[in-house]
């Protein structure tokens, strides 16, 4: 990448995880499917640093980094607790590498999405005889807003924090779900 | 940041501060008008971000509590409270300060709540009830 293009102006840590065929407590979830979820969903942001922070400290000209987080790293749910953890370890990894990093002009910043509507996640909400099932209705009254979010709805946020319009944020976690953490809807 | 808002309109109101002064022209290069009074499409609420004392919190935080009522009833609007960062992190100089900003913040967050199920939204982007 940096051979092609010469330099990095924004990193997206996107790469990320979470269980469908486990879904249980802790006291029994596989200690395997634990290792995979927070190696890719918190590791694989540290382990960035190498190919794209360290060139970007170099370069010397600023720069911003956005880190894909979720609303389970701000209010946790059940039966997914290493995503629910490593997700939370992004939202603050976030506000510890804006401190690290601020000074050098990066501003890091993460995008905490809510329920959002991709290919996995239509079968899990709409899909018949899967997890939510006829229950999709019920959790969606978790949401202010009843309905779960588009990825492009997504997407467009995670630019803000990449545009000049950004340039003193540095360490917030802005929450791209429909009000699902402004409070306890129901 | 170029943000549409072409056809939108637009109000400021609450508290004079050198942001809002900063903020006052920005809808409109954006492309919203701006209106003195009446209910707007956007609705930024600016709460002193200084000096607590003399500025009528509640007021404000009626307005919010009138104009999304209105906007609700309509089927789309959006309200922007303009709070100091002592909202979520009290500074010990400015013990009133925070204290009114915390508790505008918890207002943004309880009208989120109540209001955006039959916010139909202005744009793509803020369709309600689709499911």
């Amino acid at each position: 990448m940096l051979a092609r293009f010469g330099q990095i102006d924004i990193l997206v840590n996107n790469a990320g995880v979470n269980t469908q065929a486990h879904r249980v407590t802790l006291d029994t979830f596989p200690k395997a499917e634990w290792d995979r979820i927070v190696r890719i969903d918190l590791d694989g942001t540290y382990l960035m640093r190498k190919a794209a922070l360290e060139p970007m400290v170099a370069r010397g000209a600023g720069g911003r980094v956005i880190n894909i987080a979720s609303v389970v790293g701000i209010a946790a749910m059940r039966l997914q607790s290493p995503f629910a953890a490593a997700k939370a370890g992004i939202v603050h990894l976030t506000r510890a590498m804006a401190i690290e990093l601020g000074h050098h002009g990066i501003l890091t910043n993460a995008i905490a999405p809510g329920s959002i509507l991709s290919e996995g996640t239509r079968k899990l909400f709409y899909g018949k005889g899967l997890l939510f099932g006829s229950r999709t209705e019920e959790f969606m009254r978790h949401i202010p807003m009843r309905r779960p979010g588009d990825p492009d709805e997504i997407a467009r946020a995670v630019l803000f924090p990449g545009s000049p319009a950004a340039s003193y944020v540095n360490g917030q976690c802005l929450a791209m779900d429909g009000g699902w953490t402004a409070g306890y809807t129901i | 940041m170029q943000i549409d808002l072409w056809g939108k309109t637009a109000r400021i109101a609450g508290a004079a501060h050198p942001i809002g002064a900063a903020l006052r022209d920005r809808p409109a290069e954006n492309g919203a008008m701006i209106v003195p009074d009446g209910l707007p499409d956007l609705l930024i609420l600016s709460a002193p971000l200084l000096q607590a004392t003399g500025f009528d919190w509640d007021g404000l935080a009626d307005m919010a509590r009138d104009r999304g009522a209105a906007m609700k009833a309509r089927g789309a609007g959006r309200i922007v409270f303009l709070l100091s960062a002592c909202a979520t992190l009290p500074t010990r100089r400015r013990p009133e300060l925070s204290m009114h900003s915390a508790a505008l913040q918890v207002v943004m967050r309880t009208l989120a709540m109540s209001l955006a199920p039959r916010g139909r939204g202005q744009c793509d982007g803020c369709r309600g009830d689709r499911h």
